[in-house]
């Protein structure tokens, strides 16, 4: 069987091959060079402005700080995130026909989508290494670590790789059932890490931590050789079940997944991100027994209860919104508690989670930007319409954003720089954080002024329409063709929306709740005309 | 003579709401069964488990004597079909299609372009060898994904209406193709609304459904019928 596996394949690379489009060797060589051009002009410059600003002593000191914390915890969330990523795109991943006409055959899978796979994992391990290379060399550049404490660390990050390829993989062999218990672990494990002293000699994230050169957990010298050895059982360990993993793939779901992603790759490279969004958003299977429509309470409450049942028919993407606005009330609490830069940057990684876990409530905003371009439907105005269609997401984010806010203030209250339960849970760059209880009011009034700026961003971004041509047209610049970049921010819009509205919101309340309060509706009202025009213009 | 295809009582239901009503079928091999009934009356979705794109609420299904598992490498040669478009490469013409598919299947690269060459002879596809798939009229289209499923080996075939957007004349090309595989031993399972390929083809019918569907002209010329809620066939 293997023969023959290997017979047929080296056959169907021969029919491939003799059809030059998309694989010729110059299109493989001008990659490269693209790839090659892309790092130098934009990576190197981007990479060094990071190192740089790293090697700062005050933005040293908190690497040092917080780097074993964030290293355990971006290691959980990897692997949580990549788990229920399989379920939408796995690593296992050819073309439609590819999987219809090779992985539908008779051959093991085990060996059909061996390929793929181990790009996959090789990419991740490469990205691991880089990444955790990164921040080794900023400490061992300041002094704070021995160059093989920092290679050491690159090749854990390179484990880490492997290891988050594995959980890639489980994703998409897992049921959807399955997937979400293993994220669930995945978390619960990630919160003992957190929150019991002593657990890291026993969990892989405390393991990784423990190999950040530099500062770092107590029993970070005790675990040493022990944790990149334990490290590497566990990659392993993902490698030896990676055949079983193959061989239980289900056609269907290779298929579709398949299918999904040429799609939304077509739908990207025609410029249409939010379509091709669309195509990894999951639809309902469950739930049909809820009455979406029901009860009294004339239109408003009707609307409330018809996407509040809709979105908990997908229950997946409805905790992840409940989620994400969690997450962006602890985030927001941070932000008033921060100074300085810390201010912004957790203000953007709050806009950006709050802005995507409210997508998942703004279904209805966009089911009312394709009726509006469509025969009139339903009996009430466009503005009407998105306004009916805003309860959910503005009493959603208000309540999970609030409870998030509450998070914070239990897990950072009156801990100066940050720490709590076993490891330091610090966040701040070039400012710090002390969050005392006084910081909760203001970053609860906060959080409920940004759900509601955020919820108008999503109104303003549901009504955009397709790629305005002349945005293609050529901008040139002493470093060539910048066309690029205007599509890039046209694309991103929304996102950066978010962020500046959340990020001068919470800078403002430094000024008093008073001042806060007043720019976050002076904002609104900017947003909220951007978006009437918008859909107006629909 | 053992069984090709046994099922019993498959029924497949998502929150109480029926897909397929219990189920059970038993063919031999050389046998065709064309399974008819209204709109929703379940017949896709009973050769989606057949062809294990679908796992049954309860019952099981057995090919050959082993039990349906796309997973398993053994079940995918023996069981071909056509349930909806086959996925296509956009970049790849016919006669490359049917070429990689069948090189896929263990054929050399000389022998699977041959292959391809005697598949497109057979669905008359041969002037439009070079073509994509984009290319192609929604008939041709339908003739060139069955063209995939039969390029293959395989012991049983499902198909789900074959019949789709063909004129008389392509709908006699099925006709004369599949008699030429089920006369070669191989089992047919398709779902279909067309009295003439049924009548042309099916050795057994399953009616799904009660409401009676096309019934009227189920027990024509065929030399067993059934006729049920709870089909049996």
């Amino acid at each position: 069987m293997s023969r023959e596996t290997a017979r047929s394949l080296r056959a169907v690379r021969t029919i491939r091959r003799a059809r030059a489009e998309g694989s010729s060797r110059g299109d493989v060589v001008y990659a490269v060079y693209a790839g090659v051009m892309v790092a130098a002009i934009v990576g190197v410059p981007i990479v060094r402005a990071v190192v740089l600003y790293l090697a700062e002593p005050a933005a040293s000191a908190v690497l040092v700080d917080v780097g074993p914390t964030v290293s355990g915890t971006v290691f959980a969330l990897a692997c949580a995130a990549f788990v229920a990523l399989g379920g939408v795109r796995g690593p296992a991943l050819l073309s439609p026909f590819l999987i219809f006409a090779v992985a539908g055959g008779g051959h093991p899978r085990r060996r059909t989508l061996l390929g793929p796979v181990v790009r996959s994992v090789l990419a991740l391990a490469v990205a691991g290494a880089g990444i955790a290379l990164l921040p080794a060399l900023v400490v061992a550049g300041v002094g704070d670590a021995t160059v093989g404490g920092a290679l050491a660390f690159a090749g854990a990050g390179a484990l880490v790789g492997v290891v988050c390829g594995g959980c890639w993989l489980l994703g998409q062999r897992a049921t959807a059932a399955v997937r979400a218990w293993i994220v669930v672990g995945v978390l619960a494990t990630w919160v003992v890490w957190v929150a019991v002293p002593g657990s890291s000699a026993v969990l892989p994230w405390g393991w990784f931590a423990s190999l950040f050169p530099a500062g770092g957990l107590a029993a970070g010298a005790a675990l040493g050789w022990g944790a990149l050895a334990g490290l590497g059982v566990l990659a392993a360990a993902a490698i030896a079940v990676a055949p079983l993993l193959l061989d239980g793939l289900r056609g269907p779901v290779l298929l579709s997944q398949a299918q999904r992603w040429q799609t939304a790759g077509t739908l990207a490279f025609t410029g249409d991100l939010a379509m091709a969004m669309g195509e990894f958003r999951a639809v309902p299977r469950r739930g049909r027994g809820l009455a979406a429509i029901g009860g009294g309470g004339g239109l408003a409450l009707m609307f409330a209860r018809r996407d509040l049942v809709g979105s908990l028919r997908t229950p997946a993407r409805f905790a992840l919104a409940c989620a994400g606005c969690l997450g962006f009330g602890l985030l927001i609490t941070v932000a008033v508690g921060a100074s300085g830069p810390g201010v912004w940057i957790a203000a953007c990684a709050a806009a950006i989670a709050g802005f995507l876990a409210l997508g998942v409530w703004s279904d209805g905003f966009r089911h009312v930007a394709e009726v509006a371009a469509a025969p009139p439907l339903y009996g009430v105005s466009t503005l009407r319409l998105l306004g009916l269609h805003a309860a959910l997401p503005v009493v959603g984010g208000v309540v999970f954003s609030g409870v998030g806010v509450g998070v914070g203030g239990m897990v950072l209250g009156g801990v100066p720089g940050g720490g709590g339960g076993g490891v330091g849970v610090g966040v701040g760059v070039g400012g710090g954080v002390g969050i005392g209880v006084g910081v909760v009011w203001p970053a609860l009034a906060a959080a409920v002024l940004c759900v509601m700026l955020l919820v108008l961003v999503r109104v303003y971004d549901s009504a955009k329409g397709p790629l305005p041509l002349a945005l293609m047209a050529p901008v040139p610049t002493p470093a060539g063709d910048a066309s690029a970049l205007v599509v890039a921010a046209w694309q991103a819009d929304a996102v950066i929306l978010s962020g500046v509205v959340v990020g001068v919101t919470v800078a403002s309340f430094a000024g008093g709740v008073v001042g806060g309060v007043l720019v976050a509706v002076g904002l609104g009202a900017v947003v909220a005309w951007l978006a009437r025009r918008r859909v107006l213009a629909g | 003579m053992s069984n090709a295809i046994e099922a019993s009582k498959l029924r497949l239901s998502i929150d109480d709401v029926a897909l397929l009503q219990p189920t059970s079928i038993r063919l031999a091999a050389g046998e065709a069964l064309a399974v008819t009934g209204s709109n929703g009356s379940g017949k896709t979705t009973l050769l989606r488990i057949l062809a294990g794109l679908a796992r049954p609420t309860s019952g099981a299904a057995r090919i050959h004597g082993a039990p349906v598992d796309e997973r398993s490498p053994a079940f995918r040669r023996v069981v071909s079909g056509s349930i909806g478009r086959p996925p296509v490469a956009r970049d790849l013409t016919l006669e490359e299609h049917l070429a990689l598919v069948a090189a896929s299947w263990g054929s050399s690269v000389d022998e699977a372009r041959e292959r391809a060459a005697a598949e497109l002879e057979r669905w008359q596809l041969t002037a439009l060898r070079r073509r994509f798939p984009h290319e192609l009229s929604s008939g041709q289209s339908q003739l060139f994904a069955l063209a995939l499923a039969v390029v293959r080996p395989y012991e049983v075939l499902v198909l789900d209406e074959p019949e789709q957007r063909l004129d008389p004349d392509r709908l006699g090309i099925v006709i004369d193709v599949l008699r030429e595989e089920i006369a070669a031993g191989r089992t047919v399972v398709f779902a279909t609304h067309s009295v003439v390929l049924r009548q042309a083809i099916a050795s057994r019918i399953l009616r799904l459904g009660g409401d009676g569907g096309d019934a009227g002209s189920d027990s024509s010329d065929t030399s067993d019928s059934s006729d049920s809620s709870g089909s049996d066939a």
